[in-house]
């Protein structure tokens, strides 16, 4: 299959740019940076391409459906979520050196979506439950949201090396604190938004397949979680003034929270509830 | 006594305690999900042993999210939400209106954003050129002031308005919860093809609801793709009230039927046979043939009954079998599995005979999840209001932009100045190019 090819080397490319960012923002060269950005403009124009390849592939085999539908194919969305929304962030924002943990970030998922040996990558029939475009929407506004918090983590991790030394106006290449540390907050706040309308899509999706919009099963309540730490977080900020470290530290737990929700809740509860029974 | 009121109220109202219980709402949903819910009573005293089982089933640690002290974090929430909106409201309405500012024109240079050029062209020919620099800071009005000429710009007033439709939104979301609680059910149905019920069971407990209406299922069809996943579940049902047929439809997957408030979800199947033909084998003496329907009693021989009870498509890999029971007049019912593709097998036995089954047609019983909840619109008006009220909160934001022009020695002052609600990248970038447009203009000539 040609989209599958496809993938395989955009996850080469994630890492490429990824290393482009931080040669960038090491040896403050500028043309690495450049590079980072253009490489991955290119990155995900070729996962746009592959994915909707896939979406093709689909219909070809007579099982069509958009190609959100099982653990490999949210990975792909995911990690292209994450290469469009930073390619937007530094668009609008102009600073380059945010680059490093969102490409790395999308480059592990499409190694694990890629590479894990369990994973199911050949494209499957939807069973009953997932034939619907409630799913759809709740699927994207998801792993947007989830981009969004990847990006804010990156930059809550790069304000918290940066908070303890003296230098802590622009440096050229690195934005300054207060930058930065605006940065982590509209990214929050777009993540949130987006969590937001991902929870109620779920939850509609819920109440028209099993007729209960919300059963607090762990997936959920993990969602409910996320939502939750990110609401303290714009809370705390915007009405009781936190600023700065506080700010960044909850950022960052809030990412914890939503890789617990997306990979934890799988893996580890799954496993606890198998030993129980 | 007034004051302690009011610092209580404060309290109460206070975003510490917002923040402080949302903690406590995401840590206790932490533990909901680490202990399972609603298991059977032996399973934790297994898991946990007998000690910790007791403290936990005090704290109602196995049905987290029902328990009292759960409610009582909601409610908590609900009530801060309340009194800090009404406290706030006010002053967020007022925000709305303001559009002058103290201390007239002058004190337009005080504001972080401004700027002030001297042009050349006169005032009133420069308002084309302010109207259209300024445009994306809203309409502007124009009015005299001090012997000049005054814009303001104004747009987004609704983002002031944002956090309140928001909290609005949270509190419609709880009470459209706790009405669903009060006033709907959820239950289950099973009905086999051909039969009608009105009568749904519970998932509180055993005791069944009575519908007004009734249900008959037609048909239910399973298809599968190639791979043998399935694609599709469908029940073809009739719903029939005072014994007239007043609605029909097709219930798949993601899409119920909904009747006077209440839905029907597809939910599982199962095969059954309808009917079943047996052929008895006496020791000695003539085979006795026999045509059975599914779970009803047929005579063997005088004051003895039997019955089909139980279907399996696949017994331990010995293909389909029937489950049978006799029920003689004197002593206990008894019964077996008769496996259909294996006729010599020797369990193929019931009360002296050995049994064959020489054929059997197969039906579905179709099992529906039923729900009411006269909550959902509300839930889901709240559920649309808090995605725009998120919107205008944060990705809106009540831009004022004031421009005055005064007339100077030969052309004219310009003074620009503007604030905002949030979003603060966004409109510094605005205004200063805008900025940069209006110093770009002819300047007057010193
Ligand atoms: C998507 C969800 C939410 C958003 C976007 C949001 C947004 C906001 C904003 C922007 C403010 C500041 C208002 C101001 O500056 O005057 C605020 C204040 C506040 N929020 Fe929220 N909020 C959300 C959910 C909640 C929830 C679930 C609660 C708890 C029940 C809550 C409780 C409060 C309280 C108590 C205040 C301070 C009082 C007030 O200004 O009304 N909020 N919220």
């Amino acid at each position: 299959m040609t989209s599958s090819l496809i993938l395989s080397v955009v996850t080469f490319l994630y890492l490429g740019a990824a290393l482009a960012y931080l040669i960038h923002v090491i040896f403050r060269w500028e043309l690495a940076g450049k590079a980072g950005f253009f490489g991955l403009v290119l990155t995900v124009a070729a996962q746009t391409g592959a994915i909707i390849l896939r979406w093709v592939e689909s219909y070809r085999l007579g099982i069509g459906h958009a190609p959100l539908s099982n653990l490999y194919e949210s990975l792909v969305f995911g990690s292209w979520a994450i290469g469009a929304i930073y390619i937007w962030v530094e668009m609008k924002y102009r600073h380059r050196a945010l680059g490093v943990f969102p490409a790395f970030c999308a480059f592990l998922a499409m190694a694990y979506a890629s590479f894990d040996k369990d994973m199911l990558r050949h494209i499957q029939p939807l069973v009953p439950a997932l034939k619907s475009n409630w799913l759809i929407a709740h699927v994207i506004a998801c792993f947007l949201g989830y981009a969004g918090f990847t990006i804010s983590c990156g930059i809550a991790i790069l304000y918290l090396l940066r908070a303890g030394k003296k230098e802590s106006s622009s440096s050229g290449i690195i934005p300054g604190n207060l930058v930065l540390e605006e940065l982590v907050y509209q990214t929050v706040l777009f993540g949130h938004l987006l969590l937001t309308v991902g929870i109620v899509t779920g939850s509609i999706w819920a109440n028209s397949a099993w007729g209960t919009y919300w059963s607090w099963d762990p997936k959920e309540t993990w969602s409910l979680i996320t939502w939750l730490i990110y609401l303290a977080l714009l809370h705390a900020r915007i009405v009781r003034g936190w600023r700065g470290s506080k700010i960044a530290v909850i950022s960052i737990l809030g990412f914890a929270s939503m890789l617990f929700t997306f990979f934890g809740v799988n893996f580890l509860l799954s496993g606890l509830h198998s030993y129980a029974s | 006594m007034a004051e302690k009121d009011k610092s209580l109220l404060d309290r109460v109202a206070s975003v510490k305690l917002t923040v402080l219980l949302i903690a406590l709402l995401a840590a206790s949903s932490v533990i909901g999900t680490l202990v399972q819910q609603n298991q059977p009573k032996g399973l934790y005293l297994k898991q946990f042993g007998p000690g910790l089982f007791k403290l936990f089933d005090t704290f109602g640690l196995f049905d987290l999210y029902h328990s009292w002290w759960f409610r009582l974090l909601i409610a908590l929430l609900a009530l801060n939400l309340i009194i800090c909106s009404v406290r706030r409201l006010p002053k967020a309405l007022k925000l709305m209106r303001l559009e002058e500012f103290a201390g007239g024109p002058s004190k337009l240079t005080k504001f972080k954003n401004h700027v002030q050029v001297k042009l050349k062209a006169a005032p009133e020919d420069l308002k084309p050129e302010v109207d259209k620099t300024f445009g994306w800071a809203g309409r502007p009005r124009w009015g005299e002031l001090e012997g000049g000429h005054l814009a303001t710009f104004s747009s987004g007033k609704a983002s002031r308005l944002g956090p309140y439709v928001v909290h609005l939104s949270v509190l419609l979301i709880i009470l459209g919860s706790l009405i669903g609680s009060i006033f709907g059910f959820k239950g289950f149905v099973q009905i086999a093809e051909g039969e009608e019920t009105s009568r749904v069971m519970l998932n509180t407990g055993k005791e069944g609801l009575e519908l007004p209406f009734s249900i008959r299922l037609d048909k239910f069809t399973v298809k599968f793709y190639d791979t043998g996943a399935p694609s599709e579940f469908r029940s073809d049902v009739v719903v029939k009230e005072n014994g007239k047929q007043v609605a029909s439809a097709s219930i798949v997957v993601n899409d119920p039927l909904t009747y006077r408030g209440v839905s029907f979800y597809q939910s599982s199947y199962s095969a059954i046979p309808k009917t079943v033909d047996l052929k008895l084998i006496p020791k000695d003496g003539v085979p006795i043939l026999l045509k059975a329907r599914y779970r009803e009693p047929v005579e063997v021989e005088p004051g003895l009954v039997m019955r089909v009870v139980d279907f399996k498509e696949n017994l331990s890999n010995f293909g389909p079998a029937v489950a049978l029971m006799v029920f003689p007049k004197e002593g206990e019912p008894h019964g077996s599995w008769i496996l259909v593709k294996h006729p010599g097998f020797h369990g193929n036995r019931v009360h002296g005979y050995r049994v064959e089954v020489a054929s059997y047609t197969t039906g579905y019983v179709s099992g529906l999840q039923v729900a009411s909840d006269p909550g959902v619109w509300i839930i889901y008006f709240g559920f649309t209001t808090i995605i725009i009220g998120s919107y205008m909160a944060f990705f809106m934001s009540h831009v004022r932009v004031w421009v005055f022009l005064k007339p100077g020695k030969k052309g004219a002052v310009l003074t620009a100045a503007g604030t905002y609600s949030s979003n603060p990248i966004g409109f510094e970038r605005m205004f200063s190019e805008a900025a940069a447009l209006i110093e770009g203009l002819e300047r007057e000539s010193e």
